[in-house]
């Protein structure tokens, strides 16, 4: 038992970085799952891309770039490759309902993995190594932006747009908002998160092969975003950095083979029992002595204080199916 | 030939020629000629299965109509996608209620304001002034225009917890957002209490008067329907039977057999 | 001649496909859910043969079999039972989350019952093969797609010259009014649930004996299904067996031309397609959303 604790620390601290990558994947499938209202099995598929297009950059530098402009341009390369698939993928199959759609993401991702297995260049199965380029603190700082990125569109006329699309399609069309148009922009911010994932996790990992995003990866972000609560931003981030974590506890005490048993477990017992998630709608703002303070919107927050009523202004939530 | 007494011709709000619609092989609605006037408020009143939210449906755009044109200012629209026959200015409200549930009052305003917003994505990321400017703004209207259907008080309240009158009030709040020249309303007074409805029938012609805008409803309750509207089609089995003011609607035979059936 | 080969090959996969895909589509047909757990049913059948007939010396391969359809077919029920449900009334999200649960809890908890590693399954299929002009046809081959259409006629009677069927059909078409009439909607389903699971149960012996046993032996021929049930137009059982014979044609074309590993790339490369031209697949209907 000792040796658990004692353990505990070194371990924490070293997968902090990893945390800082599921964070940002789960923000992604949020954006997609949450927000949109949509259903993506298939965000591993995204993360590979961008993993692997920002791991093209850093270890082959196919156009001589000076060693610290390789993982910026790999992180460009993978963000707009990534977004570039969330269109092709939004264009292809937005007009299906919700299991299709889901099915669609799965295909996929399952294609992008299969194609990897087949490429030589990249290392076919054996994948293939890259050097270090970002610290964990770097990757934090990203985890900072992403948090705002995600916000701040939750927050913004396209974030209403969106909102409003997932509450109600026919709705949201009668009031003028092309559906189309703004599923896709989600489909390409979220693919578009997963590619910037990507590129951390190429750039701080040593080693990139098809088999880390497999399905099981993209259940692994899925039980996180619905853990968390679709559509929350608080629950998302606390559920993808304990569910990252879990896995290490687990392997300290030897327990590693329940890891992808305990995730159905956590998938099932949520959508069973919690559907909206551990805290349920509830925000970090909505919490009493920040909310006086505190409100990323803030017309809503200058709104509440002028009617002066002190009830919950309950962040939208995604309690619909599609 | 006559002169028109108009020196200069207006085309009207709303005109349908001949609309039809055919779902498999069932005629749901045929050959529907409907005008609507500038400022007017016009019924669409029959029985149930009659074909009126059919008509709705082919207006706004949910359907693409089997037959006939539809022209808004005389421009066609028929077959046009919902969405961007609401930017032209066509708004409505609907049977069952369809609200954006799980937002606040105050975002379901705020979202049918999106057009009156031009700041893009990256704007809304770095929130600069004009992120600022126009958010405050759309936040101004909103709240003006929910002061109006007294429904300020219940801004950050959640949409689907209003108890249903607020709520069938909100969906007309939210069509009105996006600024209409035309109005569907798909029975605003289904579910009512008499009191309610009688403030509904105020608030439908204050409507009308303060953003000047044409009506066209479909509703079963007659003392409304016959208190503010102008004109009144009647539809039975997808077809117009009958046309003219309440007071014609009210007398004619044809409307009597369709409600009550042969006497 | 090489083209024949690979069709004929190809005719025998999509034969257990079409199995497999019947599962699928009946399940979808009567309660709209994708059950992201059916090809983990195969492999429950699977380990179940392959445990009776290393078990108990003697068995006749008929009764393990039997044993496994049971088997696939009570745990689909309990899995119905337990994680669908509750959710029946939620939106559909929810219960194809549960059924992706649902898989992927199965899939490991095989993995620590019976360990990660591929096991022989103790009986197998006739060998030897025969010869048509140069085209060589296996026995098992030939024993596999003869099975499976046998199975598929049995299916074909249950659902239409049975009571129980004509219940199943009640419901699929709508399911208060067939309470209405009358009908047990919660055993329609279970048995439902139950008779395709049985025939993934049957699937997952004959593909024991032609491979191999392991948790995650379900998960290709799963997907493959599930590929050729939206490919055939989910819902209809005669898509379901086109979709499955096409599919497993498609997939041997592939790996003769080109090479196996890009097989599951290209069937859901015809899946995405198919999705995004004619969702409805090839014998499906298209429903209207009511406003």
């Amino acid at each position: 038992m000792l040796d658990f604790f004692l353990a505990l620390g070194p371990t924490l601290s070293n997968t902090m970085w990893l945390v800082g990558i599921y964070i940002i994947l789960a923000l992604g499938l949020n954006l997609i799952n949450g927000m949109g209202g949509m259903f993506s099995i298939g965000h591993a598929g995204f993360w590979a891309l961008g993993a692997y297009a920002a791991g093209l950059c850093i270890t082959k530098n196919p156009l001589g770039l000076p060693d610290f402009a390789l993982f910026p341009s790999g992180l460009i390369l993978a963000v707009v490759v990534t977004a570039l698939a969330g269109w092709a993928l939004a264009k292809a199959c937005l007009g299906l309902s919700g299991d299709y759609l889901a099915i669609a993401t799965l295909g996929f991702s399952i294609i992008i993995v299969s194609l990897l297995y087949n490429f030589d260049y990249v290392g076919a199965a054996t994948g293939m190594s890259a050097p270090t380029m970002v610290t964990s603190l770097g990757i934090w700082g990203f985890v900072v932006l992403s948090l705002l990125f995600y916000g701040r569109i939750q927050f913004s006329n396209r974030g209403r747009m969106i909102l409003a699309l997932r509450e109600d399609e026919i709705a949201a069309q009668s009031i003028g908002i092309d559906a189309t148009k703004s599923k896709t922009l989600v489909f390409i911010l979220g693919a578009a998160l997963a590619g910037v994932a990507g590129a951390l996790y190429a750039g701080s990992a040593n080693y990139l092969n098809p088999a880390g995003f497999e399905f099981h990866q993209s259940i692994k972000i899925l039980t996180m975003v619905v853990l968390g609560g679709l559509g929350t931003l608080t629950g998302v981030t606390l559920a993808a950095a304990g569910l990252t974590l879990l896995p290490e506890l687990l392997r300290l005490l030897n327990f590693k083979e329940y890891e992808m048993l305990v995730f159905a477990l956590v998938l099932l017992v949520m959508v069973l029992g919690r559907p909206q998630g551990i805290f349920g709608p509830k925000e970090l703002w909505d919490l009493r002595f920040i909310r006086k303070h505190w409100h990323p919107d803030r017309n809503y927050k200058a709104l509440v204080q002028s009617q002066g009523i002190s009830q919950n202004p309950t962040p939208p939530q995604n309690h619909k199916g599609v | 030939m006559e002169k028109s007494p108009l020196p200069t011709f207006q085309p009207l709000p709303l005109v349908t020629h001949k609309l039809g619609m055919t779902f498999g092989g069932l005629k749901a609605v045929q050959d529907i000629n409907l005008k609507v006037g500038k400022n007017e408020i016009v019924g669409l009143i029959g029985p149930n299965g009659a074909g009126k939210t059919t008509c709705f449906n082919m207006i706004t755009g949910v359907y693409t109509p089997s037959h006939g044109r539809i022209d808004f200012f005389g421009k066609s629209i028929g077959g046009q996608k919902p969405a961007a026959i609401n930017r032209q200015g066509i708004a409505r409200t609907f049977q069952n209620i369809r609200l954006f549930k799980q937002l606040s009052v105050f975002d379901n305003v705020r979202a049918a304001m999106h057009s009156q917003i031009t700041y893009g994505l990256f704007s809304a990321l770095i929130r600069n002034a004009a992120y600022r400017h126009q958010e405050s703004m759309v936040a101004e209207r909103s709240i003006k225009l929910l002061d109006m259907f007294d429904l300020k008080t219940r801004a950050t309240e959640i949409a689907g917890s209003l108890p249903y009158g607020e709520q069938r009030k909100l969906e007309i709040v939210r069509a009105l957002a996006t600024s209409p020249k035309l109005l569907l309303l798909d029975e605003p007074a289904a579910g009512m209490n008499p009191q309610e409805t009688a403030l509904l029938t105020q608030l439908i012609r204050r409507i009308k008067n303060e953003f000047d805008l044409s009506i066209l409803l479909i509703e079963h309750d007659m003392s409304l329907v016959m208190k503010i509207c102008e004109r009144i089609y009647v539809l039975d089995y997808g077809k117009e039977i009958a046309h003219g003011t309440p007071h014609e609607i009210q007398t004619n035979k044809e409307v009597i057999k369709a409600y009550l059936g042969e006497a | 001649m090489q083209l024949i080969q690979f069709l004929v090959n190809g005719l025998s996969v999509g034969a257990m496909y079409a199995l497999i895909a019947l599962g699928y589509t009946m399940v979808y047909g009567i309660v709209q859910l994708i059950n992201f757990a059916h090809g983990e049913f195969l492999m429950v059948g699977s380990f179940v043969g392959a445990l009776t007939v290393s078990h108990i010396t003697g068995v006749p391969i008929v009764v393990a079999l039997c044993l496994a359809m049971v088997a696939a077919g009570l745990v689909a029920v309990l899995c119905e039972f337990i994680a669908y449900r509750p959710l029946r009334n939620q939106p559909r999200i929810y219960v194809l989350t549960a059924a992706i649960a649902v898989s992927v809890f199965l899939q490991n908890l095989a993995r620590l019952i019976f360990g990660a590693s591929a096991q022989n399954f103790a009986a197998s299929l006739p060998m030897g093969a025969f010869e048509i002009g140069e085209v060589f046809i296996d026995y098992a081959q030939l024993m596999i797609f003869v099975f499976c259409f046998v199975m598929m006629g049995i299916l074909w009677v249950i659902v239409h010259k049975t009571k129980l069927g004509q219940a199943m059909r009640a419901t699929s078409q709508d399911m208060n009014a067939a309470r209405l009439m009358g009908i047990n909607v919660n055993f329609i389903i279970s048995f439902t649930f139950f008779i395709g699971a049985s025939l993934a149960g049957a699937v997952g012996v004959l593909y024991g004996m032609m491979y191999s046993v392991d948790p995650l032996m379900g998960v290709k021929p799963g997907l493959a299904a599930f590929v050729a049930a939206v490919l055939g137009g989910i819902g209809s059982l005669p898509g379901a067996m086109i979709g499955g014979l096409l599919i497993g044609v498609i997939e041997n074309l592939v790996a003769g031309y080109i090479s196996s590993t890009y097989q599951s790339a290209v069937t859901f490369l015809v899946l995405i397609v198919v999705l995004s031209f004619k969702p409805s697949g090839l014998l499906g209907r298209m429903t209207v959303v009511k406003v």
